[in-house]
């Protein structure tokens, strides 16, 4: 039972996947990246690791695609031209061959996890319950606490980064 | 299996409860205004009008259902569903009733007991403004766009208020359980959080007002000035986004009472001695005693968010709408740094007390 719900749930999450990458209108995409990612945190929760589920859904599908939703909102992209998308033999070729090498990849790691354990997530605890939220909570703050500082540090690189990159567009327009 | 059944039976009990409120709100809602306005408010359908929202419903799913040519067909459709669904879901972790034992097993009045549960309930929050939004893009009529900016615009300002307010809360009580919140507060009146920490009392009312679009804080739809997110709704798609609106209602009142009016406790009423003398009464099964004192508690902790709602209708009719600026003042300006000083207030308690 919990084995096909796992399934079901990861077909769905690929196929919202692809579904981002395909989908012609930005909002479209961007829905459906919030849909993958509340996915994500269903797996977390599978896992039964309810804080990192929570996180997930409060960090990356309700912040931060919320913004994404409003650029892509209030700019009014267009939708994609199918035909921009370079159809060179060569350049095809190459990427068939490394698509079809990490596709044939994960499905080794899934077939070779399958064999192995039939259901593969049952019983695994990461952060379960509110003394590990504590325990985590204390590792992140003392043990962790310069990678965590470091992380707002790299943040706030791509911040500058992208002002860097827009203001530079703009000079040259 | 059983233990399935009974989790399901709960859930099922729980959202028709969220789900019944409804009618009934707006029928307190109508003939509040009507008390307030001094006039009579609907009073034709059923005794007392108790059957004036069911007439509306029925009105409102026989209107023309009219879906405009221009707009994006999947998520013009999808929005109110999106809209209500989540509304649905923050119900999900808050707790109604304490624990009772059914068939030798031991369950809560409570849809999942997840030590998570505030997070969980600030996630469902930032996911409804997505609904919104996508209403709003996907009627593809300017003023539908602008309603919905105005409106996401909103959330996302008080939202801040709101999760400092929660972050108050989780450190006065040192838990992220709502259940272990409300058990917190069961050795009498002055354990109760009202009495604990008004000041986040008053946070948190205001910034669930704005964030169930009530008003003073309604300019997402305000009908007689501007245009709304959902002008190129028509029929029950319309209603939806306003059942919506009421659902949240009654989770922010129900959270209200859990954080500071104690859930289900009465100051004085012992549970554990109410069930043995239920036992007593009834003569024999402590299961069905056990179920009928959750019961009682379920009736309590509706009857105390009975109040706080009957505090968002009063509201509604004696005080005028925000303008926009004002809102946006308002919320930057006043309900942020009031949050930020109330946290460090409450923080401050917390370490005196020790």
């Amino acid at each position: 039972m919990f084995g096909w719900i796992y399934i079901a749930l990861c077909s769905l999450l690929v196929m919202f996947a692809i579904l981002m990458v395909s989908a012609r209108r930005p909002i479209s995409s961007a829905v459906f990246l919030v849909l993958t990612l509340i996915g994500i945190g269903v797996l977390y929760l599978m896992m039964n690791a309810p804080l990192v589920a929570t996180l997930q859904w409060l960090v990356y599908a309700g912040a931060i695609m919320v913004l994404f939703v409003f650029v892509v909102m209030l700019f009014q992209l267009r939708e994609l031209n199918p035909t921009s998308i370079s159809t060179h033999p060569g350049r095809f070729a190459l990427l068939l061959l490394l698509g079809g090498g990490f596709l044939g990849l994960c499905l080794k790691g899934v077939i070779v996890g399958l064999q192995e354990q039939p259901v593969i997530m049952m019983g695994q605890t990461l952060v379960t319950g509110e003394a590990s939220l504590k325990d985590f909570s204390l590792l992140l703050f003392s043990k962790h606490v310069f990678a965590f500082e470091l992380l707002s540090v790299v943040l706030l690189a791509t911040l500058v980064g992208a002002i860097l990159l827009a203001r530079r567009k703009q000079r040259v327009s | 299996m059983n233990e399935l059944i009974v989790h399901f039976g709960i859930a099922v009990l729980l959202f028709a409860v969220q789900a019944q409120i409804v009618p009934v709100l707006i029928w307190l809602e109508r003939r509040g205004a009507g008390f307030i306005q001094d006039r009579l408010g609907p009073n034709r359908v059923g005794p007392l009008g108790l059957f004036q929202p069911l007439a509306d419903a029925l009105k409102l799913l026989f209107k023309q259902d009219v879906v405009p040519t221009q707009v994006h067909t999947l998520f013009f459709l999808i929005a109110p569903a999106v809209v209500v669904g989540l509304a649905a879901m923050s119900v999900a972790t808050i707790p109604f009733g304490d624990t009772f034992t059914l068939m030798g097993q031991t369950y809560v009045l409570q849809v999942a007991d997840v030590p998570v549960g505030l997070l969980y309930l600030l996630a469902i929050g930032s996911f409804s403004v997505y609904g919104i939004m996508l209403g709003g893009w996907a009627s593809s009529n300017k003023y539908a766009l602008f309603g919905a900016m105005r409106a996401s615009a909103q959330m996302i300002s008080y939202e801040l208020g709101l999760g400092i307010g929660m972050a108050s809360i989780v450190l006065l009580y040192s838990t992220f359980d709502i259940r272990d919140i409300v058990l917190a507060q069961q050795a009498g009146l002055l354990s109760w959080g009202i009495i604990q920490a008004p000041w986040i009392f008053v946070l948190l009312l205001v910034t669930i007002f704005a964030e169930t679009n009530r008003l003073p804080f309604d300019l997402a739809e305000g009908e007689a000035e501007i245009v709304g997110f959902h002008v190129e709704y028509s029929s029950m798609k319309f209603a939806l986004f306003f059942m919506a609106e009421y659902m949240h209602m009654f989770v922010g009142s129900v959270l209200l009472v859990a954080f500071f009016f104690g859930g289900w406790a009465l100051p004085g009423v012992s549970y554990v001695n109410l069930t043995s003398w239920l036992q007593s009464f009834i003569g024999g099964s402590f299961e069905i005693a056990s179920v009928l004192t959750v019961l009682l508690q379920l009736g309590v902790v509706i009857a105390k968010t009975f109040v706080i709602l009957w505090i968002f209708i009063w509201v509604r009719w004696s005080f005028p709408r925000f303008r926009y600026d004002q809102l946006m003042r308002f919320g930057w300006q006043g309900v942020l740094p009031y949050a930020i000083l109330s946290f460090v207030l409450t923080a401050a308690c917390v370490y005196v007390k020790g």
